[in-house]
């Protein structure tokens, strides 16, 4: 995992620049409180994540819901405060020099696209208010014939019709308002997008359409973006790296199909032989592979086993190849565990 | 509404094949199946709220009677020229022609009081609607907005202004400062806004936590434009609402005060007038004309903001207004047998080749129509299939495309403006359409059980996990409570759940735990048919193959039939025997889930299979169905292999615009 802390220069497009990262996070944690009025309990829902977003990449952030993965996607967007750790953005350490608010500023390099597109746009608001507040605030426009002119292109980007500007939400699909949410975020031209599942909440046959689309902002215009979501496949078809969180904890980082083809931590292991798979339909009966999974964790006494060691003693990132990290007490390069593991995954291991 | 009611008036005359709807019914991907309606919450409809109001009976009563008093407030002076303090001779006399409505004790006209009267109340009313609702919107929309300990101060603030006695403070208020209408408006509104901050309060705060404000933050609002732009414009009906609230509190509260001859009691407003008529003992000596008027008044305009009111709520939540209609939904009592008998069309066949010589469910050319007040829309157009005995049949598609339709008009679940207007469904060969209602009862859990999407939260929070699985034995079966709580036992263990958990409620569960609970209720009775509808939905993909597998298990032991409804063709080709895409409430393919898997013959069905990339292989660029693809004019399922169904068609309107090449 590479450490480094370049003051990036430029923006997004910027060949020399890319491979360091744009988004920089470094031992974050987040506590929530719990309980009432007067309860000092908290729980942890991000116990220390390090996590780089590089310049012109998409990374997924994939986990079970609970594992922490959309609070970090809330801490970069500044909607949650972290209880510590670094964020650096551009290689500013922005909790340090805007501590209580982001600036708008700020805003302009980092947008956010939200799960659900229903509760994500105003009902109140037709579709051109979204992007003309987000022009307008951030000074993107100088007169009202380059206002037009923009709010045109814009829709053009997300393949809308642009006589949905004039319309209000509750008139367009879900597929429709996902891409008027990006449309509001690219409209500010940031250099990072977190988009947290966004196509969760769609339906499936205009998912894919969405993850083109994120592709594109990626191919064409070298925006970032860090890709909340819990299904795999999703990561490994859209994302160069894949992280995987437990727990509020990154248990496996690595290039995505590498890491889908052999994965190294039990939990991605269980992640992975969990997605159900046409291709395998027929060689896997449901029930075998519970018996099966039973079997490998027993084994491997894996997060799910909680026999707590890895609460007592934390486990350390173990490098399984360049740029492909694992932290798991019973991470051994090619044990049987492994294999076994890879079995279930219905993956050949090349 | 009255074509709906002339359309089903026909309909229940000659059910069946008469009533079919037009073979190019089509639903698009966009609208719902569910029909048009408004929000349920706080934000007004847009378009056509002014309208539906004025169409709503509640409102226009009460416009009409606010209206009336609008009138008599203008022109007042033209209605009761002469002075209304004017004090004659003539006191104490009962209505008459030369006073309408009587003199009162100083021998002033009661009408000219009255009239003249509601300019003060009224004014006074609405100044303090105004401004007790605009500090309430100011406090409920700050507090909810900055939170912590904006938040703290300012509910504390609202709460003890609740909390002291309204009365006793009004009166202190009012007996210290100089006595004056302004003063009634001071103390009304320190004592009225505080109901109306609390209201907006909590309404707000559940506004806050919706993705729209954060997503306004994300993009760079500020605060006041968030709460003013973002939070308030949801919160209209709410809004209007307590204005209207906090009015009748003010008239009513004008009244009290000066009854009491707190306020200034040389102002005419209908609170002196009954202070004056008290004083001078007009109940006493029965002169009722100087005390009515005025009450009446009061009462008056209190009915017609509350009937104002009530609308707004009717208008802003069509819920209240869908009317109770018995045994809504079943539209072709004993029609089933003849169309049945008219089964032998093309459509039919594609369902005859379930396994099994009498298939479980049989489900011919069903038909179901959301009435809408403006259109119809088919939901379930000609739909056929049958399962066989512990069969597993999966229905596919998206949102809208009528698979929980047909699903719940198996069930006889639907309610108005649903309509089954053709078809039939038969359980084990019984006619399910034309059941009466004792034999829906135990057809419904002990045949056939349904596991909904929601199903975790369908469980009761306040009764333990046992108690509710004994109240399905007790209600439908006679056994005591001791053999029903053992039966609850074996059933937690048999979806692997301890049997310790049976005092658990259902928040000590995980969701997975909890939707494993209701699958244990849905199969308490053993029955022959579980119909799922998007069972795993909500749940992550781990405890997604748990449920998955605990029901194979489960059928493994119980043998029943499974109706399989998801939009995830990879869950459904995995589990299911044979399975149908649905779109636009139409089968637009049917086969063995293999021969899906392996050969997809509809564009629909190859779209659907597309959107989830694989997990192995090289990467390569998929697509979707492009935003506003529809297919429209779907024919009848043609047979193109063995058991392979599929309706004709053509590609897509509009081929998705080409993409880069793959990555």
């Amino acid at each position: 995992m590479s450490a480094t802390t370049d003051h990036a220069p430029g923006r997004s497009g910027d060949v020399t620049s890319a491979g360091t990262p744009v988004v920089q996070i470094r031992g974050l944690v987040k506590d929530f409180p719990v309980g009432g009025l007067f309860s000092r309990a908290t729980f942890r829902a991000l116990g220390g994540v390090d996590l780089d977003v590089r310049r012109g990449e998409i990374l997924a952030l994939v986990g079970e819901s609970g594992s922490g993965k959309s609070t970090i996607a809330r801490c970069v967007a500044r909607l949650e405060q972290p209880t510590s750790g670094t964020l650096r953005v551009d290689g500013v350490d922005v909790l340090r020099t805007e501590p209580r608010r982001a600036s708008r500023a700020y805003r302009a390099k980092v947008q956010m696209v939200f799960q659900d597109p229903f509760g994500s746009l105003n009902p109140a608001h037709r579709v051109e208010h979204f992007l003309t507040r987000a022009l307008r605030l951030h000074r993107r426009t100088a007169s009202a014939v380059a206002l037009r002119s923009r709010l045109a292109e814009l829709m053009d980007t997300v393949d809308l019709d642009r006589a949905l500007l004039d319309a209000y939400p509750h008139e367009l699909s879900g597929g429709q308002r996902q891409r008027v949410a990006i449309a509001r975020a690219l409209a500010v031209e940031p250099e990072v997008i977190l988009a947290d599942e966004p196509t969760s909440m769609l339906d499936v046959s205009v998912r894919i359409g969405i993850l083109n689309l994120m592709r594109r902002l990626r191919d064409e215009r070298g925006i970032s973006l860090l890709y909340i979501t819990h299904d795999l496949a999703a990561a490994r078809y859209v994302a160069d790296r894949t992280t995987v969180m437990f727990a509020g904890e990154v248990v496996e980082a690595g290039e995505s199909t590498a890491l889908m083809a052999d994965p190294a931590h039990p939990y991605t292991q269980l992640l992975l032989s969990a997605v159900p798979d046409p291709q395998r339909a027929g060689t896997f009966d449901p029930a075998e592979r519970a018996a099966l999974r039973a079997q490998v964790l027993g084994a491997t006494t894996c997060p799910y086993a909680a026999d707590g060691r890895c609460r007592d003693d934390s486990p350390v990132h173990h490098a399984v190849a360049p740029g492909w990290t694992v932290r798991c007490h019973l991470y051994r390069p090619q044990t049987e565990v492994a294999r076994r593991a890879l079995d279930v995954a219905g993956t050949s291991n090349a | 509404m009255s074509v709906t009611e002339s359309t089903s008036a026909s309909l229940g005359a000659a059910p069946g094949a008469g009533s079919r709807p037009a073979p190019n019914a089509h639903l698009d991907l966009a609208s719902d199946a569910t029909p048009p309606a408004g929000p349920s919450g706080g934000p007004l409809p847009r378009r056509g709220f002014v309208r539906s109001l004025l169409r709503n009976r509640k409102a226009t009563v009460g416009v009409g009677i606010l209206a009336l008093f609008a009138a008599l407030l203008l022109l007042a002076p033209l209605l009761a020229p002469s002075d209304p303090t004017l004090i004659t001779d003539a006191g104490s006399q009962p209505p008459s022609a030369e006073h309408l409505l009587g003199t009162t004790a100083k021998g002033q006209d009661v009408l000219a009081l009255t009239i003249w009267g509601a300019r003060s109340s009224l004014a006074v009313g609405f100044l303090v609607g105004l401004a007790a609702t605009l500090v309430g919107v100011t406090v409920g929309l700050a507090a909810a907005y900055f939170g912590k300990v904006t938040d703290d101060v300012l509910s504390l603030v609202t709460n003890v202004f609740l909390l002291l006695p309204g009365l006793p403070l009004l009166v202190v208020l009012a007996a210290f400062l100089p006595p004056g209408t302004g003063t009634v408006i001071v103390v009304l509104v320190v004592t009225g806004w505080a109901g109306a901050a609390r209201v907006l309060r909590s309404l707000a705060l559940s506004i806050r936590a919706k993705d729209f404000v954060a997503a306004a933050t994300v993009t760079g609002e500020g605060a006041g434009w968030v709460m003013f732009r973002e939070l308030l414009p949801n919160m209209a009906s709410i809004v209007m609402s307590t204005f209207l609230g906090t009015v009748i509190f003010g008239i009513g509260s004008q009244a009290g005060l000066e009854f009491l001859g707190l306020g200034d009691v040389s102002v005419v407003s209908w609170g002196t007038n009954l202070y004056w008529a008290s004083n001078d003992g007009a109940l006493m000596v029965g002169a009722w004309w100087a005390f009515l008027p005025s009450g009446l008044c009061i009462a008056l305009v209190a009915f017609a903001l509350s009937l104002l009111n009530y609308a707004v709520d009717e208008v802003t939540n069509p819920r209240l207004r869908v009317p109770r209609r018995r045994r809504a939904g079943v539209h072709a009592p004993g029609g089933g047998t003849v169309v049945s008998a008219a089964a032998g069309t093309a459509t039919s066949r594609a369902s005859a080749n379930g396994h099994g010589a009498t298939p479980v469910l049989e489900v011919r050319d069903l038909t179901v129509e959301y009435r809408g007040e403006n259109r119809t829309v088919v939901g379930a157009d000609r739909v056929s299939f049958t399962i066989g005995e512990g069969e597993v049949f999966g229905l596919a598609g998206e949102s809208g495309c009528g698979k929980s339709t047909v699903a719940h008009a198996i069930m006889r679940l639907l309610r108005a403006p649903a309509v089954i207007t053709g078809g039939s469904v038969r359980f084990c060969g019984r006619d399910v359409l034309a059941m009466p209602d004792d034999q829906l009862r135990s057809f419904r859990w002990r045949d056939v059980a349904m596991v909904f999407q929601s199903a975790m939260s369908s469980l009761n929070p306040v009764m333990t996990i046992g108690d509710q699985i004994v109240d399905v034995y007790t209600t439908h079966e006679r056994v005591s409570r001791r053999e029903a709580l053992r039966r609850a036992a074996d059933l937690l263990e048999l979806v692997k759940i301890d049997r310790s958990r049976l005092r658990a409620y259902p928040h000590q569960l995980s969701g997975g735990m909890r939707q494993r609970v209701v699958i244990a209720m849905a199969v308490a009775l053993r029955p022959r048919l579980l119909i799922m509808d998007e069972p795993t939905t909500a749940l992550d993909v781990v405890v997604q193959q748990e449920i998955m597998a605990q029901i194979a298990d489960l059928r493994r032991e119980l043998g029943f039939a499974v109706l399989f409804i998801t939009h995830d063709m990879s869950l459904m080709i995995e589990l299911s025997d044979r399975m149908a895409v649905m779109y636009g409430g139409r089968f637009v393919e049917s086969a063995p889930a293999a021969t899906i898997l392996a050969e997809p013959r509809h564009p629909y069905t190859r779209a659907l299979m597309n959107a989830f990339p694989p997990l192995t292989g090289p990467r390569t660029e998929l697509r979707g169905l492009a935003e506003g693809v529809r297919f429209t004019d779907i024919g009848d399922l043609v047979e193109v292999a063995g058991g392979h169904w599929v309706a004709p068609h053509d590609e897509p309107h509009d081929a998705p615009r080409d993409q880069e090449v793959p990555a």
